[in-house]
């Protein structure tokens, strides 16, 4: 409960904060794994539920969609011209920014900053929601009908996320990457003949943009509700999950991303090549 | 002496009060009563600026409180102080924290000791003296109100309104909160205006009743005059007869 | 469950509230802090006690943040840098996007999740149990004693904190490029000194951590106030903040890099 948000004890130093806080990641990693591995389980042997996961595909993707290709529209725009502004410093031309960009757009920007978006988004409301339900004894009066919390509330959301993820990352690259060859043509004035360039985009880099999705896709939603199931006490215990679940999910998204794209290098770097 | 004048307030197409006038003379002890959602808390937030009439004017000794500012209105809250429902005590300092806040904020004590001092005799005039370095979260709600009303106590106001002061509490706890509104009144010179709809506290230390109905004042009048009353609202609800013209 | 739905409902429609609206309110809210800073209304101590707690929410996923931001920058650097052969130029690399973007982008991001969120979930719990409503009772102003200090403490955090954090990444991406593609660190740092990068590109990332930090502290601190409805209501606060807080922080970064260029 080091985060309940009222509650607060000034006395803790720094160095507590940080060792508490690697034991809560400890804690909290391990608790949340046995959601996952409960959520996996439902998945091959719970109720099927079409509608719950059609409704939670609405909720988690179309709604988030204008968020995050908005987002994504200005960061393409934002990211060419830093790129090119800089690389103008060391090189004379311009020719391969269209190409490094889609680059690194497949291999990282598109997932990762979606799933940011996504874990602030859609993380802080299944925590809310599940948050509410937890501190209003809604959850409780699922169990005692001998429904499992998982099944019924998380699961959809599971699948509802991955898939949209995917949705999101597709739609939101190609804005960015849309805006982002506008940004080259107003700066650079670089034509979009020679910005739209694939040559850069190997399997590897392909893969890994996939691989990321997958993965961002199932932490964000496990992170989250467990975040919310296992809020406890009055209102301030709601804002306490909510909290939780953004900073677990972006968290994740960061070290998750830096572990697969550092795989990825050490694996296959030399293909990259 | 607080005055409603006419005073009238809608939420939405609900109308909470309508054209209520009375006077709370000082020093006594003036109970508001009625019915859950007749109105009472609504109507002793207008005193301190809370909530703003639709229409009416109310007034404390000279000064027209629905025409001020919220910046004006600081100087009224000095004078009168509010106790809410709930104890509303700021969790994150202790008892006496909450206590000496407001002796801080307004400069009454020149140096930390003597705001400490003072605070703790606050919490000593409502017994709670013992638990000052207590948070409020370790203490049950008894304790809390009266935590909060030592906190409301501390700018020496010359009016103390009380919002339901012994709901949610035990008869014994709620006995206690009744003496000491009584002991403010008697020993203190302080004027109270009380929203209750417990009838022991009403019986027992009222000098003055008002008692809302639908939004409308249906009788104003001493503890005797209630019980003597041959309205046949005020019989059900000073008797608590679950049948009667009152609605469910 | 039909409670919650329509409270998810709810929520969209208060954090798509009209823009517009929205930036009058949070101007609003900054004029009032303003005026409260300057009629010296700001509660000295409250700001210190809200300092010290954002300062220590903040370190843990700063750290983390910053190591791993760091890492992934040279991962993303690598190729580039390998295809040019160029390895004294990994650090100019990983660090002008490290320094100017992904640095303050990042840092702002978690400290919104981390202390703007928690920031909300304060003030709406105590604008639900009508604490807020108690200090007004008393005569004491919530814009300076609550308010004005939560709004201080989190822009100084976000700017101590960006600060903080791109050098822990470019020390992190030191060793990952030793690491991953064997550059030696004090290569890494000569490429991140040598002219190509300068105070300039530092101060670039800082203006935005405040910039970034006046739309977090408004956010959350706006969000928190207007709660209504219980325990709910305050789930739904924060999740309003940081979604505005989010999407506010990408907007201002745009228009502050054109701005600042």
């Amino acid at each position: 409960m080091s985060d309940a948000p009222v509650v607060e004890h000034p006395r803790k130093r720094v160095l507590g904060a940080l060792g508490q806080a690697g034991i809560e990641t400890t804690r909290t990693v391990g608790s949340a794994y046995g959601v996952f591995v409960r959520t996996l389980y439902y998945l091959v042997r719970g109720r099927h539920e079409p509608g719950a996961i059609a409704r939670q595909m609405y909720e988690i993707g179309n709604r988030s969609l204008v968020f995050v290709s908005l987002v994504m529209g200005f960061v393409g725009v934002i990211l060419v011209y830093q790129g090119g502004v800089q690389t103008q410093r060391v090189l004379p031309d311009l020719s391969q920014l269209g190409a490094t960009f889609l680059e690194l757009l497949v291999r990282d920007l598109a997932p990762s900053l979606a799933a940011l978006m996504l874990a602030t988004r859609v993380g802080a409301g299944i925590a809310a929601e599940l948050g509410s339900m937890a501190v209003t004894e809604q959850l409780d009066a699922l169990r005692l009908s001998a429904a499992d919390p998982v099944d019924y509330l998380v699961k959809p959301r599971f699948v509802a996320s991955i898939v949209m993820l995917f949705v999101l990352t597709i739609v939101s690259g190609t804005v960015a990457y849309a805006c982002g060859l506008v940004g080259a043509r107003v700066f650079f004035d670089l034509s979009p003949r020679s910005f739209v360039d694939s040559s850069l985009v190997d399997p590897v880099d392909l893969g890994s943009g996939l691989v990321k999705c997958l993965a961002y896709g199932a932490a964000i939603p496990i992170l989250s509700a467990h975040a919310g199931l296992s809020a406890k006490g009055g209102s301030d215990a709601v804002g306490a999950a909510t909290t939780r679940a953004v900073v677990h999910s972006s968290l994740a998204v960061i070290a998750l991303d830096f572990a697969i794209s550092f795989g990825a290098h050490a694996l296959f770097g030399g293909y990259s090549r | 002496m607080i005055s409603f004048r006419e005073v009238s307030k809608r939420f939405g197409t609900r109308t909470v009060l309508d054209r209520v006038t009375f006077d709370v003379p000082r020093g006594a002890i003036s109970f508001v009563i009625g019915a859950s959602g007749a109105g009472k808390s609504v109507l002793i937030k207008h005193v301190t600026g809370f909530v703003r009439p639709d229409a009416g004017e109310i007034w404390l000794d000279d000064l027209e409180v629905s025409r001020l500012g919220e910046r004006e209105l600081a100087s009224v809250r000095k004078r009168c102080a509010l106790v809410f429902q709930h104890a509303t005590l700021f969790d994150s300092q202790s008892c006496l924290e909450n206590v000496a806040l407001p002796l801080e904020k307004h400069g009454r004590g020149r140096t930390g000791a003597e705001i400490r001092a003072r605070a703790r005799a606050l919490l000593a005039r409502v017994h709670m003296e013992p638990f000052a370095d207590r948070y409020p979260s370790e203490l049950g709600e008894g304790m809390k109100k009266r935590v909060a009303i030592a906190r409301a106590l501390a700018l020496d106001p010359e009016y103390v309104l009380f919002d339901e002061p012994t709901t949610g509490l035990d008869p014994v706890n709620a006995r206690r909160v009744d003496r000491l509104i009584q002991t403010l009144s008697r020993e203190g010179g302080v004027t109270s205006l009380v929203v209750s709809h417990d009838l022991t506290s009403i019986f027992g230390i009222a000098d003055r009743i008002v008692m809302l109905y639908k939004g409308r004042v249906r009788l104003i009048g001493t503890p005797d005059d209630f019980r003597q009353s041959d309205d046949p609202v005020v019989r059900q609800f000073v008797r608590g007869e679950a049948e009667g013209p009152m609605d469910a | 469950m039909s409670d919650a739905e329509s409270g998810a409902r709810d929520e969209a429609r208060s954090a798509s509230e009209a823009p517009l609206r929205l930036a009058g309110r949070l101007a609003l809210l900054l004029a009032a802090i303003g005026r409260a800073v300057a009629e010296g209304e700001l509660d000295r101590r409250m700001f210190v006690k809200s300092l010290y707690e954002t300062g220590v929410r903040s370190l843990p996923i700063v750290v983390l943040t910053a190591l791993f931001t760091g890492g992934i920058m040279v991962v993303q650097a690598a190729p580039i840098v390998e295809r040019y052969g160029a390895h004294g130029l990994l650090g100019w690399g990983a660090g002008f996007g490290t320094l100017r973007e992904i640095g303050p982008l990042l840092t702002a991001l978690m400290i919104s999740g981390r202390v703007g969120a928690n920031n909300t979930a304060e003030l709406g719990t105590m604008v639900v149990t009508e604490q807020l409503d108690a200090l007004r009772a008393l005569a004491i102003d919530p814009v300076g004693f609550l308010i004005a200090p939560r709004f201080l403490a989190i822009v100084t955090t976000l700017l101590l904190a960006t600060l903080f954090a791109d050098a822990l990444a470019l020390v992190g991406a030191a060793y990952v490029g030793a690491a991953l593609l064997g550059v030696d660190p004090a290569v890494f740092y000569t490429g991140l000194t040598s002219g190509l990068l300068g105070f300039g590109d530092v101060a670039h990332g800082l203006v935005k951590s405040v910039v970034f930090g006046v739309v977090i502290a408004l956010s959350s601190c706006h969000y928190g106030l207007a709660t209504t409805g219980g325990a709910p209501g305050v789930g739904r606060s924060v999740n309003a903040a940081v979604v505005v807080s989010a999407a506010g922080v990408f907007l201002c970064d745009f228009f502050v890099s054109f701005l600042i260029a």
